[in-house]
């Protein structure tokens, strides 16, 4: 090896070249070097069986679902169908209106589905944020408490809804008699038959089941707050009303925005707990339950699919319209 | 063991701003050198480092190890070893198993892996600690499994990203001396990031000096200390840092920029026009010297070191204080009037562009 | 005068965890007590005794146990195939840099916006087109794919959280990618595997609508749909009792899961709104 010093010379500030040096000139090369350019493909190889499974299990049933929207097709004869255009959507025939848009229950629909999601998601919010407060001091047996809590969340709605079902039971259901025992009714309601009281009591266990949700939610931002506010504010002798109003709830506000949009589009594609609790009643048919009895029940696959796509459309929509208004708040921030 | 140089090197970030972190670098370093790239904060040591280790990418330029050119080399296909400032030493494994990961990688048999690491650990004396895990040990001993987890591969370069910075002063001393020990027995090529300056000139071979990604100057410590190629290495290097004054030169006379007197002094340079002088504050002398500039100063700041005496004087000179290193028995009084003199042939004389002029060997001068 | 408002806030709050907790349990409660009755009178809040006829007669009228089996095979097989899939794709979306890594991320996320029944005519055509038809492994497929989303946001997230020089330390020693994942991150990364493996299961566990729409056959059913399908001598007459011990049966132990993960599902629901 060649033994070339560079602090030969005093006082420069260029280092000396060799003989060596010299014979091989800096070549430009390309901007990603091999090491780099393997990482990413092994990124992509990495990423390969998800995004197929999403590609294959939901991104092209989607796509049928939206093809098939397009079609005349029946769960009997999925193979010979024919393209009829907008036909499902909306059509004009022998002086009638046929068609979705045209659908008095499907607008009943939208309107069961839009009405419980507001409701449920507000009352889920409000209640959320009372519950996370509560889970926020300390307490003995707080643990214990926060458990319990995640209970009607973690089991299945099928059960909440019978659960629920029974304790609304006309006959011999334990609301009922509890109220009137309490003499606010005088007597038994049939919750989930009344076309009066049906909707609200879908709301009620909608809001029972997912309020530890949004609690949870709540919390974890609750959490995250910088105490030196709070300390502050105690010093200062602020009532804690004032406190909350002025100082917690502006600062959880991102988190809460996120945690209500998130539930929002959730809401919108409520399907189960409906089902179970009222399931032919057209009162609290949701776009998911009325898409899905045409699909299935009435055999109409074009029709349902059609139902679906516009129900897709709606979700989808509302993600973008999300995105877009986060992404320009967060414009100018980068990326990483 | 491995020689390495670059050619030309580059990188450069490419985003919203493009940036060029490292500049058409060019270095030799010879097989078995300790090497200590030094310069602040963002002056692209961190990045020119991780360029060699293969953590990043280059742009432009070459990189040999030896007579291979490297660049589209993975780490460990380069034989390198590295060192990182927060240690990175695997969580969930002991010591053992941390220093004999990249061995288990290899397809070595369980007893060959078990002897190198054994070895390692009894040189760095960590050979009780196997069965821990990182978090039950101390700063120095986490940094001692780190190094030892980098030699026991017996790797062609040893890489150091700031290794001491996390550690306490004292540690920082006891460790320094250790990797220099560390370094004369094994005579592995190491290069060694660090931002502070004592340890370049205490462990260094040769010490590179860089800022805004651009070599300032390459040399041993003292040429380095003694013979620094700009005002950014001149001010870089040494504590307290050189003091600069502006001053105006005409071939081998000195004019300082003051209304008092208009006497030109002989210096050991030749130059012409306007030239910053640098000298050091243990330089600057109390007692009258003969072709040394007398400068009439006012106290005021004094710091006591101990072992020395550092006074910041007021002059006429320039608007920063005269910063005078002196013996730590000295104590003057704040706002007290005194003459220092600064001898000439212990200055440094650098051009507007901040590099320096070449000394004159002139006999007639002492 | 400061104690006394002391105590009633200390009161009020203790009133506000007892009524948040009888809210919560209060219908759990009411299924237990009705479980437990026996035929005849029932005795609305406190149970008449230990009557474990309904829960015979559960496991009777319907292969209940095999249901429950069902489910079990179904949830471990998406949480197993969901948690491989995802671990692969988060260390490539979290430490690896490259174009559109940003807006993958949003694409897989947006998947988890796809109302079930969107796909539900589309799925029904691919189910059968493979003859999976009325086989579990027409669930195990659509809820891993399902599950894909939200594991992959968890983990990506944890992963982000790995530092950078652990990584370049592996590298250094010469680990391949998959070596990194499998020897370093994943016993870094195990309480956030547990939790996203949790969320996974329950969400499998408890699906209904591609449950009851893919699978035909009593045997096959799994424990949502097989719950929703007892039914009772007569056409009005709900056999409630059974019902309710049903649901007992299957709530129970998601409740000991839960008890015991509580805080590792918490740390995995929050851990991608907190940080999305």
């Amino acid at each position: 090896m060649e033994i070339s010093s560079v602090s030969g010379q005093p006082a420069q500030a260029v280092p000396a070249v060799t003989a060596t040096t010299r014979l091989r000139q800096g070549r430009r090369r390309t901007r990603t070097s091999g090491l780099s350019r393997t990482r990413v493909r092994t990124a992509w190889l990495f990423l390969a069986p998800t995004l197929l499974g999403l590609a294959f299990v939901a991104g092209w049933p989607l796509l049928r679902t939206i093809l098939l929207g397009f079609t005349d097709a029946t769960l009997s004869s999925t193979d010979s169908y024919s393209f009829i255009g907008l036909e499902n959507y909306l059509v004009y025939d022998n002086g009638e209106w046929y068609g979705l848009l045209a659908d008095g229950l499907w607008w009943h629909a939208v309107w069961n589905t839009v009405y419980i999601t507001l409701i449920s998601v507000s009352l889920e919010t409000v209640l959320g944020v009372l519950v996370a407060l509560i889970l926020h001091a300390k307490f003995p047996g707080r643990g214990l408490v926060r458990a319990a809590i995640l209970i009607p969340w973690a089991i299945p709605t099928v059960v909440s809804a019978k659960m629920w079902g029974w304790m609304l039971h006309d006959q011999f259901g334990v609301i009922n008699d509890l109220l009137m025992q309490l003499h606010l009714i005088s007597s038994p309601v049939a919750w989930t038959v009344n076309p009066d009281t049906v909707l609200g009591t879908i709301i009620a266990v909608d809001v029972w089941k997912t309020t530890p949700f949004m609690a949870l939610l709540t919390l974890a931002a609750l959490q995250m707050l910088p105490k030196d506010c709070y300390e502050a504010a105690r010093v200062d002798g602020i009532h804690p009303v004032k406190v909350f109003f002025k100082v917690t709830l502006p600062l959880i506000k991102p988190a809460l925005i996120v945690a209500v949009v998130f539930r929002m589009l959730d809401a919108l594609r409520i399907f189960d707990l409906i089902y179970i609790l009222t399931s032919n009643s057209e009162d609290t048919m949701s776009m998911s339950i009325y898409a899905r009895q045409q699909l299935i029940d009435f055999q109409q696959i074009g029709y349902g699919s059609a139902a679906s796509t516009l129900l897709f459309l709606l979700v989808f929509g509302l993600t973008l319209a999300y995105i877009f208004a986060t992404r320009l708040k967060l414009d100018g921030s980068g990326e990483h | 063991m491995s020689s390495i140089e670059f050619v030309k090197l580059e990188k450069v970030y490419k985003g919203l701003n493009e940036f060029c972190a490292v500049r058409g670098v060019d270095l030799q370093i010879d097989d078995g050198e300790f090497v200590v790239f030094v310069g602040p904060s963002g002056c692209g040591k961190s990045t020119l480092l991780r360029m060699i280790a293969g953590l990043e990418d280059i742009s432009g330029g070459e990189l040999y190890f030896g007579e291979r050119c490297v660049n589209d080399l993975s780490p460990k296909e380069r034989g390198i070893g590295m060192v990182f400032q927060s240690y990175a030493l695997y969580p969930h494994m002991s010591v053992y198993d941390n220093m004999a990961f990249g061995l288990s990688l290899e397809k070595g048999s369980r007893e060959t892996i078990r002897e190198k690491v054994l070895e390692v650990a009894r040189i760095l004396q960590i050979d009780h600690l196997l069965e821990r895990k990182p978090k039950a040990l101390s700063g120095g001993q986490r940094q001692r499994v780190a190094i030892g987890r980098a030699i026991v591969r017996q790797p062609n370069v040893f890489l150091f990203d700031e290794p001491l910075s996390n550690l306490d002063a004292s540690l920082r001393v006891q460790m320094r001396i250790e990797i220099t020990k560390l370094h004369q027995k094994l005579k592995t090529t190491s290069i060694y990031v660090t931002h502070d300056q004592v340890e370049a000139m205490t462990m260094a071979d040769k010490i590179v000096v860089l800022n805004q990604g651009r070599i300032m100057q390459v040399g041993s410590p003292l040429e380095i200390y003694n013979r620094p190629a700009n005002t950014f290495v001149a001010g870089f290097m040494g504590s307290p840092t050189m003091n600069f004054i502006e001053v105006e030169a005409m071939g081998d006379q000195l004019l300082l920029q003051r209304d008092s007197d208009d006497v030109a002094y002989s210096m050991p340079f030749s130059h012409n026009g306007a030239a910053t002088l640098g000298i050091r504050p243990e330089h600057i002398e109390l007692q009258p010297q003969r072709d040394a500039i007398p400068v009439q100063a006012e106290v005021g700041v004094v710091e006591h070191l101990g072992n020395e005496t550092l006074i910041y004087l007021a002059t006429e000179l320039c608007d920063q204080p005269l910063v005078v290193a002196c013996g730590g028995e000295l104590a003057p009084e704040i706002g007290s009037r005194m003459t220092v003199y600064i001898p000439l042939t212990r200055g440094h004389l650098f051009d507007t562009n901040g590099d320096a002029v070449e000394r004159l060997v002139n006999p007639s001068l002492s | 005068m400061k104690t006394l408002k002391l105590r009633t806030r200390q009161v009020l709050f203790a009133l506000a965890v007892a009524a948040l907790l009888i809210f919560t349990v209060f219908p759990f409660y009411i299924a237990i007590v009705t479980s437990m009755q026996g035929g005849g009178e029932a005795s609305l809040y406190l149970p008449t005794g230990f009557d474990l006829s309904n829960y015979v007669a559960v496991f009777r009228e319907q292969p209940f146990f095999r249901n429950i089996l069902n489910s079990a095979l179904v949830s471990f097989g998406t949480v197993a195939i969901s948690l491989l899939l995802a671990v692969t794709a988060a260390y490539a979306l979290a430490r690896v840099h490259f174009r559109g890594r940003t807006t993958l991320l949003l694409t897989v996320l947006g998947v988890s916006m796809f109302p079930q029944v969107a796909v539900l005519s589309g799925m029904f055509e691919l189910i059968r087109m493979l003859g999976l038809y009325n086989n579990l492994g027409s669930l195990v497929l659509s809820y891993t794919v399902f599950s894909l989303p939200f594991s992959v946001w968890i983990l990506t997230t944890f992963m982000r959280g790995i530092p950078k020089d652990l990584e370049e330390a592996a590298i250094v020693d010469g680990a391949t990618p998959w070596q990194i994942i499998t020897r370093i991150f994943l016993p870094v990364l195990w309480p956030a595997l547990v939790t996203t493996g949790l969320l996974a299961f329950i969400g499998a566990w408890n699906e209904f609508m591609f449950a009851i729409t893919f699978i035909l056959g009593n045997e096959q059913r799994t424990v949502p749909v097989a719950i929703s399908m007892i039914s009772g001598g007569s056409q009005y007459e709900m056999p409630w009792g059974p019902i309710m011990a049903a649901s007992v049966i299957v709530t129970v132990p998601l409740i000991a899961l839960v008890l015991v993960f509580q805080r590792k599902i918490v740390e995995g629901l929050t851990a991608g709104a907190v940080k999305g």
